[in-house]
């Protein structure tokens, strides 16, 4: 290999740790801060928007050594190991998406079996296991797709009520660009050659997303602690 | 107001009645004061104590006495975080 791809190589297996790294970082601290107020309320929509952010860190867990085996291009005899890895990465990151939705909808006693989790979990594993199976990337964005779209529409009632009020909760401004991000950032799992500096801004950007939330949950647990 | 919230105001109040009467309550005022119909109390009262935010103790006359736990306290105490966090994420 020459010596520049292998220093693009190196910087993107660095760009990529620190950035899954943080990731991981920011979701597991969103999860423990959250812990006391989900075990004194037991509150769905909490239990719910903590599996947003597990579900997320154990995603780009395996997504950084999933990509690890793509980058290398050495699967060898980790074949199976490596369709096992990108099936809970494909799935966990699905279902993180979903959580954050279903946080925003539980209470919509009306939406009926959209509410159902283990239906949602089902969808989850069809859609992954038809993604890799029949080789169909496209079924999985298409999915992401409808759940960003029901996501918004979930949300575009609320904020319209809340026009003209002072303070008008975060999330109606970043949960949208997080589903966004959310399609975008598992793009690079399915195309190699991503561009490095489209890469960095996607990264730059999703890192303020959760660095929001996490501000933001910081900031409500700790008051009067 | 949502439902669930209602719910953990609900809970608010039936502890902090308990509080409000120097932690020791019998079952048949903290009916009156909690406001509830008796059948939803009585599904407060068993949801309050598997939760073991409350605890039932006998005095000296063998009286049922109701009382708050260290969680129950520690729920008055977050309460409004609680209800703070939901309203700000839309939970």
């Amino acid at each position: 290999m020459p010596p520049r791809m292998m220093s693009l190589l190196g910087a993107t297996y660095g760009m990529e740790l620190v950035y899954s790294f943080l990731v991981i970082a920011i979701c597991v601290i969103i999860y423990f801060e959250t812990k006391q107020i989900y075990r004194l309320s037991s509150h769905k929509g909490l239990k719910y928007f903590r599996y947003t952010f597990l579900f997320f860190a154990i995603s780009y867990l395996l997504k950084f050594i999933s990509r690890l085996f793509l980058i290398e291009n050495n699967v060898g005899n980790n074949g199976l190991l490596l369709l096992v890895l990108l099936l809970f990465t494909m799935y966990t990151y699905l279902m993180a998406g979903i959580y954050l939705v279903l946080s925003i909808s539980w209470k919509k006693r009306k939406l009926g079996l959209l509410n159902k989790t283990f239906l949602w979990n089902l969808a989850a594993i069809i859609i992954v296991v038809l993604t890799i199976f029949l080789r169909f990337p496209l079924g999985y964005f298409l999915f992401q797709a409808i759940i960003l779209i029901y996501g918004i529409f979930l949300l575009y009632p609320r904020y319209k009520k809340l026009k003209g009020k002072k303070d008008i909760p975060l999330i109606y401004v970043v949960y949208p660009f997080l589903l966004v991000f959310w399609i975008i950032n598992i793009l690079d799992l399915f195309i190699s050659n991503f561009q490095i500096t489209l890469q960095i801004l996607i990264y730059l950007f999703s890192i303020t997303l959760f660095l929001s939330i996490l501000y933001k949950v910081i900031k409500k647990i700790n008051i009067r602690r | 107001m949502s439902k669930k919230r209602e719910r953990l105001r609900v809970i608010y109040d039936i502890l902090m009645i308990i509080k409000q009467h120097k932690n020791s309550i019998k079952p048949t005022p903290l009916l009156r004061y909690s406001n509830l119909s008796s059948q939803s109390f009585s599904e407060y009262f068993k949801e309050l104590k598997e939760r073991e935010f409350i605890k039932e103790v006998l005095d000296k006359k063998e009286k049922k006495f109701i009382t708050l736990t260290d969680k129950g306290f520690e729920y008055l105490e977050k309460y409004k975080v609680i209800s703070g966090f939901i309203e700000e994420f839309e939970l």
